[in-house]
């Protein structure tokens, strides 16, 4: 926070080290599971549980050594099922769930359980999109997908589809209206889009062109996120105004848009070309947004600021691309999946057996001051 | 022309030159988009050369040699091609069905993994190192070819951004097999007499311009000269294509074809050029550099590219001239397998592939090949030496026999050590 000790910043209470890299992460909503979706197809979960551990303290005669019990993240079998990359996942926000809808970069969406062993799958649609399932949104018994196929799907929850709407572009981020009665998407140009999918129509739509940029012969997007904010009077468009492809830079930008009119409200753009995104978005339930971010390799940040705020009152450098923010439903932990350090370079490099390693995503679980 | 005889058989005279120039000028009074001496270009069915060159490095995973759903196979599918058992990145729905008509080179293995070196050692050929600058593939086959018949500039270069005469693409060979580089898809804003200047007047002044070329030229390095009439002499034929140029004037269906952007249009214009007979065309494509944000950015660049490729094989197998024009897509490495923090891959010249079709090409072979990641080559590798062989090969130069004339000093025209690659020609 802007003006407070040290001793009043997160801190950081647990690093998990899954071997791959990771591009999505949520919370169950009952608060005992941590998941993960990775560029290895899987479901990584974590699972809180109940440890003891050896607490050993100086005294005046020495050492004295205890033992304690603490909660502690715990891997446990990643499920598998899934293709290419598993982009999206999702979750009801019914507690007493224990569902997860997850997407791939193949086109499958599937419904199963979070928990277990083993986990139930209860549907799976392999060519739900025809392509790459860019995000999934979940309101009560309902859930909306946007693919690289230009398609918005409405889907019930068990699997059977109840409206579609295709355009000409990717959907790159989509949310419910939080009465649940349309669905808002954004494009890859980054016009955004009001589906009433009862009536099949667009209802309206506006522009957000600073996300998007036609660099040479690549296009450039950069919206990540779509989200709602005190109760559907502003929708945040979170990521990027993209300067350059190739290496792709931009400026992090979080846009507060009046969605009564569709116009930009207050926008916050922080950093230099090299920052890039903002990546993903948590809202605290005390009103304030915990936001990551990722730019070129080694830069990267998660900052707190408060809707429409002209800077954060909280920033953090120290964690570099972080791809995805988890915010645990007792708004007391949050968890950022990052990516590990010297990520880059150009040519061979290889470790001291001589394989060729990939990266991997350490995830910080954090724990916000009381 | 005879491709066999020496190199040093072939340097034109400026009086040679000109008088093919003037030929071709005159040929080409009734010039439209493809002119009567293009047609008499196309039936001589000179060797000609379409040298795609995607700036920065297209990655292979994403494009010829996918490896989905491995550690660093990348988010997307693969598809299959018409070649049973090959598969294509889904980001090439196009050439995917085009396959048969090239052949893949996909055991690729380079030395270099920068740009600023490796754009000009690979374009080079990275012979052995005699310590004498090698010329770019273009400039040697406007040497060792010379201009077709048309009298158009041997060596062009159709690029986003600026454009002029790039006479150091040409090394020990002089400037004057540089290359005309048409920046943006327009030929140099001063190259082309303005409507307000007449013939008349622009033969007076041409006249008086040789005039003091050649008190000018006298005491100075005949190359330096030269290079310098050729650039005027090569308007004067330019001229008489312009229309190429003028992209408002093309069918609307042909260009939706080779698609609304920069590089459908570039290669639209290339197409056109080797048309009308110049014999070494090269379109360039800049920003595939994706060290960040790569698999979002590779769909509009690879699909953009998927769609101007497969336009023009399918133009160039329609009106024939795919039997005698070389074609060549190309980067100056591949990208890396490990996908970096900011999504992004690096440069990856290890294993790597190229496209090639057209004359002397075996259609629909696939060479070489990685392993299971996609990390190595599996097997033979090569490296752009053997692909210099073999493209003389293609081009019908014998790249064992053939020498280039530094002075005195004779030069092997690629990598003494290599040769062609087997498998790729027909």
């Amino acid at each position: 926070m802007a003006d407070a000790e040290p001793q009043s910043e997160p801190q950081k209470v647990q690093e998990l080290t899954p071997e791959r890299q990771l591009l999505c992460a949520r919370y169950s909503p009952d608060g005992s599971h941590l998941l993960a979706g990775g560029m290895d197809a899987k479901l990584h979960r974590w699972k809180l549980t109940e440890v003891e551990v050896e607490i050993r303290e100086k005294t005046k005669d020495g050492e004295a050594v205890h033992q304690e019990t603490k909660n502690e993240w715990q891997a446990i079998t990643p499920v598998t099922g899934h293709h290419g990359w598993l982009t999206a996942l999702s979750l009801p926000s019914d507690p007493k769930t224990q569902r997860i809808y997850t997407g791939d970069s193949w086109g499958q969406l599937r419904c199963s359980d979070f928990a277990g062993k083993s986990p139930k799958i209860h549907w799976s649609l392999p060519d739900a999109h025809d392509g790459w399932v860019r995000q999934i949104a979940v309101h009560a018994n309902q859930l909306a997908t946007a693919g690289r196929d230009g398609a918005v799907r409405l889907w019930d929850d068990h699997g059977k589809r109840l409206a579609e709407w295709r355009g000409d572009e990717e959907i790159y981020a989509l949310t419910f209206q939080p009465d649940g009665q349309r669905v808002v998407f954004g494009d890859l140009k980054g016009i955004v889009r009001v589906w009433d999918f009862g009536a099949n129509k667009i209802e309206r739509k506006f522009e957000l062109n600073e996300f998007f940029k036609l660099s040479r012969l690549q296009d450039v997007c950069g919206l990540k996120q779509l989200m709602f904010l005190d109760s559907g009077k502003t929708l945040m468009a979170v990521g990027c105004a993209p300067t350059d492809g190739g290496t792709m830079q931009g400026i992090p930008t979080l846009d507060w848009i009046d969605y009564a009119s569709g116009k930009s409200k207050s926008r916050y753009q922080f950093g230099v070309e090299n920052d890039a995104f903002i990546t993903d978005v948590a809202e605290h339930p005390e009103g304030y947004l915990i936001c990551a971010s990722s730019g070129v390799t080694g830069r990267g940040t998660h900052f707190f600021i408060k809707p429409g705020a002209e800077e954060p009152f909280y920033n953090n450098t120290k964690i570099s691309n972080i791809h995805a923010v988890a915010l645990h439903p007792d708004g007391k932990q949050f968890a950022l999946s990052s990516t590990n350090r010297a990520s880059n370079g150009n040519g061979r490099r290889l470790d001291k057996e001589g394989n060729y390693v990939g990266n991997y995503s350490p995830v910080h679980v954090m724990q916000l001051p009381a | 022309m005879n491709a066999l005889c020496t190199p040093s058989e072939h340097a034109l005279s400026r009086r040679q030159w000109l008088g093919q120039m003037s030929g071709a000028v005159a040929a080409g009074a009734m010039s439209g988009l493809v002119s009567p001496a293009a047609g008499e270009v196309l039936k001589q069915k000179e060797k000609q050369v379409l040298f795609i060159w995607l700036d920065g490095g297209m990655s292979q995973l994403e494009s010829w040699d996918p490896k989905p759903n491995t550690q660093f196979g990348g988010p997307f599918r693969s598809i299959p091609s018409v070649i049973p058992g090959v598969h294509v990145s889904e980001l090439m729905p196009r050439m995917a069905k085009k396959l048969d008509k090239i052949c893949l080179v996909r055991g690729m293995h380079t030395q270099d993994n920068s740009h600023s070196a490796g754009v000009p050692r690979i374009q080079r050929g990275d012979p052995v190192n005699r310590g004498v600058i090698y010329p770019y593939f273009g400039s040697a086959i406007a040497k060792l070819l010379g201009p077709t018949a048309s009298g158009l500039p041997p060596y062009v270069w159709v690029k986003p951004g600026s454009g002029g005469f790039k006479p150091t693409d040409a090394g020990f060979l002089g400037p004057k097999y540089g290359s005309l580089a048409f920046g943006d898809g327009q030929p140099p804003p001063d190259l082309l007499r303005p409507d307000s200047v007449s013939p008349e007047q622009d033969t007076a002044r041409n006249e008086l311009r040789n005039a003091l070329n050649l008190n000018f030229a006298k005491p100075r390095r005949s190359t330096n000269t030269e290079a310098n009439s050729y650039v005027f002499d090569t308007a004067e034929v330019l001229l008489k294509q312009r229309e190429i140029f003028d992209t408002t004037k093309y069918p609307q269906k042909e260009k939706d074809r080779y698609g609304d952007h920069q590089l459908g249009q570039h290669m639209l214009i290339g197409r056109k050029l080797l048309e009308a007979g110049c014999r070494f065309v090269k379109v360039n494509s800049y920003g595939w550099d994706t060290h960040g944000d790569h698999f979002n950015g590779t769909v509009s660049l690879v699909n953009r590219f998927d769609q101007a490729f497969a336009a023009v094989l399918e133009d160039l197998e329609a009106t024939g001239q795919l039997e005698h024009t070389l074609v060549i897509a190309m980067s100056e490495f591949g990208r890396t397998p490990r996908i970096n923090g900011h999504a992004g891959r690096d440069h990856w010249p290890e294993a790597w592939s190229i496209a090639l079709a057209g004359c002397g090409i075996h259609r629909g072979a696939v060479i070489g090949e990685t392993n299971a990641q996609g990390t190595f080559v599996k097997g033979d590798a090569w490296d752009i030496g053997h692909m210099f062989h073999t493209w003389y090969h293609a081009l019908g130069i014998k790249s064992g026999d053939v020498e280039f004339e530094n002075g005195d000093q004779p030069l092997p025209i690629a990598h003494d050590d290599m040769g062609v690659i087997p498998g790729v020609l027909s």
